[in-house]
């Protein structure tokens, strides 16, 4: 699952549109924009408000296996372009001191920038870095669902010290719209790593499955979920496995019985499969 | 290929430091206050990193040697472990770095010259008695020596300390260094080996057997003393057959009568390193075997631990003197 948060309509519109994301009506404390396993959510400006939406779409999405983050969004800068995107690598709350730094994992043709982020708009524009009011409450909020390799920022910038900020919606789409391919580029590198922490997992419901057989202590779950996630990456199919389980679950009438008998079964199955490594 | 280079600001200006940006031109270069900001935290994929790394270049402040833990040594009585870096270039899975640190960035710490300090200092106290020092603790001792300069920093300075002794270990073939300096008695290149199947399916990145073995030779050649380190030994169908050729192969090349030491031991890890490798790799065969918790160490069952040291020791010393062999035993 790949979720884009950004603070204004305007920003997240050229996302929406090439991605052919609908309008959901299911929410309504945000406006959120989906489309199979893609999700944008807007946030409303500033630290509080991006937080917020961060950690409400991440509750939403809680059994989710493994949710991938991009920020987008516009940002001041001292020189760089009007126009110009750039992948964040450091990102300093300017207000609580906080530094923060996005994993530079996905291989993407966004230069990466410094990112200060403040709770009023900065017009002091600061020569080493961009300038924007969500990213680090963003990050750090993210970094509590998912882990830092799987969260960035991505800011096109919109004024410098030659040319103020625009407030025409319009524009501020644009900007952004013509760092399209860039931008969902960089999405589908970060897709195709996210999909890679979700494959090491075990679905709910399939997890969900496995437990409705016998009463398992939560040392007994590890121990199981360790079993599964072994047998499943060696080729032994979900049904497969359900029927050894279910076989091994007939052979004692006890519940905890049937616990160790499951337990019994998948681990020399487990111990079968890796004598060759 | 290095993603980034981390640098803290205290030591942006350090020689070293220049140096080793200068061979990351076009790598993105991020200032940071301490290590600690990048390495540390706790939301972070040591998995996802391991396939591209970051370098961070840092400066250890204290505590630059270290004792080592009880067990760890080649039977000296003064074991002191030092690293000059936090996390190895190679990936191999039966290697207890991969749950050690949150982070599979790379960290180097430039001021070699507090380690020297305070290894010449360690090594005062010990008035002239044999320290021994490890290096090959928390990283690969050559394997990024093209970067670092590791040894041809650390073979003069331990060359000039009469009771220091140095264990540099390794997988790598990074050997270049070490031939521009004149042999040293004290100073140990050990060379870490596993057979070929273990090899093929668990060190990723390590460079092949047989060139491994030309590297050796090459100091051999050169005068230097060497070591073997057989650890892990690691259980499958056909280990033993495995295992010999691989002895096979070596002194095909290596005179027995040039080692300086040799040491054995079956795969073990601590326990929480093991849950932390096995959350991390939960397809990785290895952790899937036959294997047991004893006194906070996760290995194979005792009988077939001592099975299989049995067989690798009796195999061993058909082509090595015996005082040169130092069993890695954990057991009570």
């Amino acid at each position: 699952m790949l979720i884009w948060v950004a603070a204004l309509h305007c920003e997240a519109k050229p996302v929406i549109d090439f991605f052919r994301l609908k309008k959901s009506h299911d929410h309504h404390a945000f406006d959120i924009y989906q489309k199979d396993n893609m999700y944008c959510i807007v946030s409303g400006i500033g630290k509080l408000n991006s937080a917020t939406a961060t950690a409400w779409i991440a509750a939403l999405h809680r059994q989710s296996r493994s949710i991938a983050w991009i920020n987008i969004g516009t940002a001041g800068s001292e020189s760089y372009a009007v126009g110009s995107a750039w992948s964040i690598n450091k990102i300093t709350d300017i207000e609580s001191g906080h530094r923060y730094y996005p994993v530079p994992l996905v291989n993407s043709q966004l230069p990466t920038e410094h990112c200060q982020t403040h709770n009023q708009p900065d017009i002091q524009y600061h020569s080493q870095s961009l300038s924007d009011m969500e990213a680090s409450a963003f990050f750090g909020t993210a970094t509590r669902f998912s882990s830092a390799e799987l969260i960035h920022c991505i800011k096109v910038v919109s004024d410098n010290s030659d040319t103020p900020c625009s407030r025409n919606k319009s524009e501020v789409s644009q900007l952004i719209q013509q760092n399209i391919k860039a931008i969902s580029e960089f999405s589908q590198a970060l897709t195709l790593l996210n999909q890679q922490v979700a494959q090491m997992g075990i679905s709910e419901p399939v997890w969900q499955r496995f437990l409705a057989q016998a009463h398992f202590s939560q040392t007994q779950k590890t121990q199981l979920k360790s079993c599964l996630r072994f047998l499943l990456s060696q080729g032994d199919s979900i049904d497969s496995l359900m029927a050894s389980v279910a076989a091994a679950a007939c052979t004692n009438a006890s519940s905890n019985s049937n616990s160790q008998s499951i337990l019994s079964c998948l681990t020399q199955r487990r111990i079968d499969l890796s004598r060759n490594l | 290929m290095v993603s980034c280079v981390y640098v803290e600001s205290s030591i942006k200006h350090h020689e070293r430091t220049l140096r080793i940006l200068a061979r990351f031109k076009n790598t993105p270069v991020v200032e940071i206050e301490h290590h600690g900001e990048v390495f540390n935290p706790s939301a972070q994929n040591f998995r996802l990193q391991k396939s591209n790394p970051a370098l961070i270049l840092a400066h250890k402040n204290n505590r630059h040697a270290l004792p080592t833990p009880e067990g760890y040594g080649l039977g000296g009585k003064h074991n002191y472990y030092f690293s000059h870096m936090l996390n190895c270039l190679y990936d191999c899975r039966y290697c207890f770095l991969q749950g050690m640190y949150n982070s599979a960035h790379q960290v180097i710490f430039v001021n070699y010259e507090d380690f020297d300090e305070d290894i010449t200092q360690i090594c005062a106290q010990h008035n002239s008695e044999p320290v021994w020092f490890f290096s090959g603790y928390d990283c690969d001792s050559l394997a990024y020596e093209p970067v670092t300069q590791f040894a041809d920093f650390f073979v003069p300075a331990f060359d000039k300390i009469d009771n220091a002794w140095l264990e540099l270990r390794t997988k790598s073939t990074q050997v270049r260094q070490l031939l521009k300096h004149e042999p040293c008695e004290r100073i140990v290149t050990a060379f870490s080996f596993t057979e070929q199947h273990s090899h093929d399916k668990l060190e990723h990145g390590v460079p092949s057997i047989e060139k491994r073995i030309d590297a050796m030779q090459l100091l051999v050649d050169a005068g230097w003393p060497i070591g073997l380190r057989f650890d892990p030994i690691v259980y499958h169908d056909n280990y033993q057959t495995s295992f010999s050729n691989l002895l096979e192969t070596i002194f095909a090349t290596i005179d027995a009568n040039r080692l300086h030491s040799v040491s054995l031991g079956a795969f073990r890890l601590p326990k929480n390193n093991f849950r932390q490798v096995n959350k991390l790799y939960p397809d990785e065969p290895l952790f899937a075997q036959n294997l047991a918790l004893n006194n906070g160490i996760v290995g194979y069952p005792l009988t077939q631990e001592k099975e299989m040291m049995r067989y690798c020791e009796q195999q061993l010393l058909q082509y090595i003197p015996a005082h040169c062999y130092h069993p890695c035993e954990w057991h009570d």
